[in-house]
C-alpha cells in the first residue's frame, strides 16, 4: 500500500497532545484563580485566556492550509492534500470554538450575543468556507480532482485572513483591536502565553493525528482493488 | 455605579467549560477515527 508520509514521528502527536493538555490546566488554573480581575470588566476578563489563544492559534491555523494548499499545487504530492484535509478540519474547530468563546464574552459586554460587525463577520465567513471546502471534499471521488480543488478553493478563502486581521483597524468595530502581550498587563502575561503554547501543542498534535487518518484514506483509495493486486503478485 | 462589570462568573465557566469540552471531544473523536482507519 502506498504510504502518503504523515507517519514519520509516530509518538510526537501525542506527546505534543499529552504536553499540550498539561499547558491548558495550568495555564487555565492560572488564569482563573490566580491572575487578578480585569479593571472594568472584572473575572469576565478571564475568558482572554482561552478566547485570544485560540484566535492566535486559528491564524496559525489557516496559514498552514494556505501553505499546504500551495506546496501541493506546486508538487502534486498527495502528502500535503492529506496535511490540508487535516487543517481544514482543525481549523474548522478552532474557528467555531472562537465564535462561541466571543459569543459567550459578548453577551454580557456588548449586550448581545452576536453582531454583525466586520471581526465577528468574516471570522464567520472563513468558518463557512473551511466547512464548505470540506463538503466539497466529500463530492469528489477522484483523490488528485479533490486535491486540486480544494487547494485552489483553499487559497481564495485564505485571502479572508488579512481581512480579519485589520477589520478592526479598518472599519468602526465592537470588537477590541489585536491582542498581545505587549497590549495587556505583565500581570496577564503568564496564563496568556501558557495557554499560547497549550492551543499551539494540542492544535499541531491534532493536525498530525488527523493527517495521518487522511493518509490511511488515500493509502485505501489509491490501492489498486484486492483481484488486480493479487494478479499482479502472481506475475512478478 | 464604579463601571465595573460585576460577577459574570457563569460566562467564565461557560467559555472554559466549552472549550474544554470541544478540544476533549474532537482529540476523542481522532483516536476513535485513526484507530478504526488502521482496522480497515
Amino acid at each position: 500500500m502506498q504510504d502518503f508520509g504523515n507517519n514519520r514521528f509516530p509518538r510526537l502527536p501525542y506527546v505534543l497532545i499529552g504536553l499540550g493538555a498539561l499547558c491548558y490546566l495550568f495555564g487555565s488554573f492560572w488564569g482563573l484563580f490566580i491572575a487578578p480581575p480585569e479593571r472594568f470588566m472584572g473575572d469576565l476578563q478571564r475568558i482572554m485566556y482561552v478566547h485570544v489563544p485560540t484566535a492566535w492559534n486559528w491564524m496559525l491555523a489557516v496559514l498552514f492550509c494556505f501553505a499546504a494548499a500551495i506546496v501541493f499545487l506546486f508538487t502534486n504530492d498527495l502528502k500535503w492534500d492529506a496535511r490540508l484535509d487535516a487543517g481544514l478540519e482543525v481549523g474548522s474547530l478552532l474557528a467555531f470554538m472562537l465564535c462561541v468563546q466571543g459569543s459567550i464574552w459578548a453577551k454580557p459586554t456588548w449586550g448581545v450575543w452576536w453582531d454583525w460587525d466586520p471581526r465577528l463577520t468574516s471570522v464567520a465567513v472563513l468558518l463557512f468556507a473551511f466547512l464548505g471546502i470540506i463538503a466539497l471534499r466529500r463530492f469528489v471521488d477522484d483523490p488528485r480532482k479533490r486535491a486540486i480543488w480544494s487547494s485552489v478553493a483553499t487559497i481564495i478563502a485564505s485571502v479572508d485572513l488579512p481581512i480579519v486581521y485589520m477589520s478592526v483597524k479598518w472599519w468602526n468595530s465592537l470588537h477590541q483591536t489585536q491582542s498581545s502581550p505587549d497590549t495587556v498587563s505583565s500581570a496577564f502575561h503568564i496564563p496568556l502565553r501558557v495557554n499560547a503554547f497549550a492551543i499551539l501543542f494540542l492544535m499541531t498534535g491534532f493536525i498530525m493525528l488527523r493527517a495521518r487518518i487522511a493518509s490511511l484514506r488515500l493509502a485505501n483509495e489509491v490501492a489498486p482493488p484486492p483481484m488486480i493486486a493479487e494478479r499482479a503478485g502472481e506475475m512478478a | 455605579m464604579t463601571g465595573v462589570v460585576t460577577g459574570g462568573w457563569s460566562f467564565v465557566w461557560a467559555a472554559y467549560g466549552l472549550t474544554t469540552a470541544a478540544l476533549l471531544i474532537y482529540g476523542v473523536s481522532l483516536f476513535m477515527r485513526l484507530k478504526e482507519e488502521r482496522q480497515r
